[in-house]
């Protein structure tokens, strides 16, 4: 009787665990996305090119786009698999700090491109929406790359903007379709919900290079390669050659921890205040650095920081615009006509906090933010296009 | 014994006993003197134990020289390392691709040039892995819809 049970056990265990062994998909989307990076095909230097061209719309996808896209016809089955998976774990390994390996961001962009390539020959098939499914396939990889560190999130941000880039040109082809429109536009706000934060990049990243920065070499080899000028470059080997105690390295952790805290708090101002404050901060560790050498790491870190909150606020404002341009298109597809002016309570410019300016124009429409990307001095304009 | 050995031994023979022509037979002398003939054929025989074991000193006398000059080459080598060491440590460019893709490196990267600085570092070290690259950078993937071209370390 006992072995009988015993032989039962062994053979529900085995049972369970062959199913779990043999699971497809994996649990972790880093799985197939790595796999697919390995054997997607990379376009050759014309092909590229006439890829760029299709994604910006200045050409259609022709035979050459047609097959290369078919050739990776199973890297995008994987990709889009990838994307469904909820956990997304690369692999990174923390615990080597400044030395740890990054992703193969550049491939990450080529795959993203693949896709895009993908959109449009859907689209000239006219299976609009499986081509809109591919967008939010995009977005989702960029949702994948985290809030780990400021690197992958500004990656993710960027292959975000493409995935909305390719919404707006499909959209006036399913301008009239309520239902895919209603569709998209619940996956949006889900994708919108789900985008890791900027401001949590920047805090996770920084706990990361404090973590092991505290090994002085590690500061020093930084200070040398971060492209200093030459007189930047000078003084950090004066303030190293004084310093040369780990107390100084210590302090100068603790100082850096400081300000990346209240560059984070910045994150919670309307964009003008958040300039402003960032300005304030610029200057306050000017200042601090002329009389502590420990805030050298700081000044040096900082601008680089600092460019993220305008891409953030940017990248924002065009996911509002795309949303903004959906319920517009909404309107038109339920009456028959654009509305005359924007109805109240949609998604807002993020540079002014205020609602876009809408205008109809001979092609559809635009939305205008009626802030500016200070850094440029440049308004956001978005043009939505519909079919006659 | 060898032939010219005869030969002197002949002459010598003439000079000394002057008897007009001497016949000397090597294989009765080998029989008379058997022992010295043995001595000297074992004498003979040592000779390339005695070559082998000076050549073997040959080597030893090499290789102790070759061990001291690379010690002190070794040693020069540490003391220029120990001389050139500043405070700070020298700026060595990151050439093995898995430290171009380092967290320090792209990190830096970003720092110097933004994302575009970050691709384009990418890509280097793909290229030091032998994979091919496409010529779109990341200034594509940045594109504006507004048709506005990112300008480089947008980022």
């Amino acid at each position: 009787m006992k072995t009988t049970l015993k032989v039962i056990l062994i053979g529900v265990v085995l049972l369970v665990s062959a199913g779990q062994a043999f699971a497809y998909p994996p649990d972790n989307a880093a799985v197939l996305y790595y796999k697919s990076l390995m054997l997607m095909e990379e376009p050759n230097d014309a092909l590229g090119k006439i890829l760029a061209a299709v994604r910006h719309g200045e050409a259609r996808p022709d035979n050459q786009v047609r097959q290369y896209v078919e050739r990776n016809g199973k890297v995008i089955k994987e990709i889009v698999t990838a994307a469904e998976i909820k956990s997304c774990d690369w692999g990174l390994n923390y615990s080597d700090g400044l030395a740890m390996l990054m992703l193969p961001y550049a491939k990450l962009t080529s795959v993203a491109f693949l896709l895009a390539a993908d959109v449009k020959v859907l689209a000239e098939k006219g299976d609009y929406r499986t081509a809109l499914e591919r967008c939010i396939t995009i977005h989702k990889i960029g949702i994948h790359l985290g809030d780990d560190i400021l690197i992958s999130r500004l990656y993710g941000n960027a292959i975000g903007g493409l995935a909305n880039r390719c919404i707006v040109d499909i959209l006036p082809l399913v301008s009239n379709d309520t239902e895919t429109l209603q569709r998209l536009r619940v996956k949006l706000v889900d994708i919108s919900r789900s985008c890791p934060s900027m401001k949590a990049a920047i805090g996770n990243d920084a706990k990361v290079f404090l973590g092991s920065s505290i090994n002085r070499g590690e500061i020093i080899e930084a200070a040398h390669k971060s492209g200093l000028s030459k007189g930047d470059m000078d003084k950090a080997d004066e303030i190293f050659r004084q310093h040369d105690d780990n107390e100084f390295y210590v302090r100068a952790t603790k100082y850096y921890q400081s300000i990346i805290t209240r560059i984070q708090s910045v994150y919670d101002l309307p964009y003008p205040q958040a300039k402003q404050a960032q300005e304030d901060l610029n200057k306050e560790v000017e200042n601090a650095a002329k009389e502590k050498p420990e805030v050298f790491m700081a000044e040096v870190m900082l601008p680089a920081i600092n460019r993220v909150l305008t891409t953030d606020t940017r990248d924002k404002t065009q996911f509002n615009a795309v949303l903004v341009g959906i319920d517009i298109y909404l309107i038109r597809a339920k009456t028959g006509k654009l509305p005359d002016e924007l109805p109240a309570g949609l998604p807002k410019d993020m540079f002014s906090g205020k609602d876009f300016l809408y205008a109809k124009t001979d092609a559809g429409f635009t939305l205008t933010g009626q802030g500016k990307d200070l850094d440029k001095d440049i308004e956001q304009k978005y043009e939505f296009k519909v079919a006659k | 014994m060898n032939e010219r050995n005869e030969k002197w031994l002949d002459e010598q023979l003439k000079k000394t006993i002057d008897s007009g022509k001497v016949e000397f037979d090597s294989e009765q002398w080998k029989q008379k003197y058997s022992a010295e003939y043995q001595e000297l054929v074992s004498r003979a025989e040592r000779r390339p134990d005695v070559q082998r074991f000076s050549w073997a000193r040959s080597l030893i006398r090499a290789a102790a020289v070759i061990a001291i000059v690379a010690f002190v080459i070794l040693l020069t080598h540490r003391q220029s390392d120990k001389r050139v060491e500043p405070a700070v440590a020298t700026f060595v460019e990151d050439r093995s691709p898995a430290m171009m893709m380092s967290r320090l490196s792209l990190t830096l990267a970003y720092n110097r040039g933004g994302l575009d600085a970050v691709d384009e570092q990418c890509k280097k070290a793909s290229e030091l892995l032998g994979q091919k690259n496409t010529n779109v950078s990341i200034a594509d993937l940045l594109n504006d819809k507004n048709g506005d071209k990112p300008e480089r370390n947008d980022l």
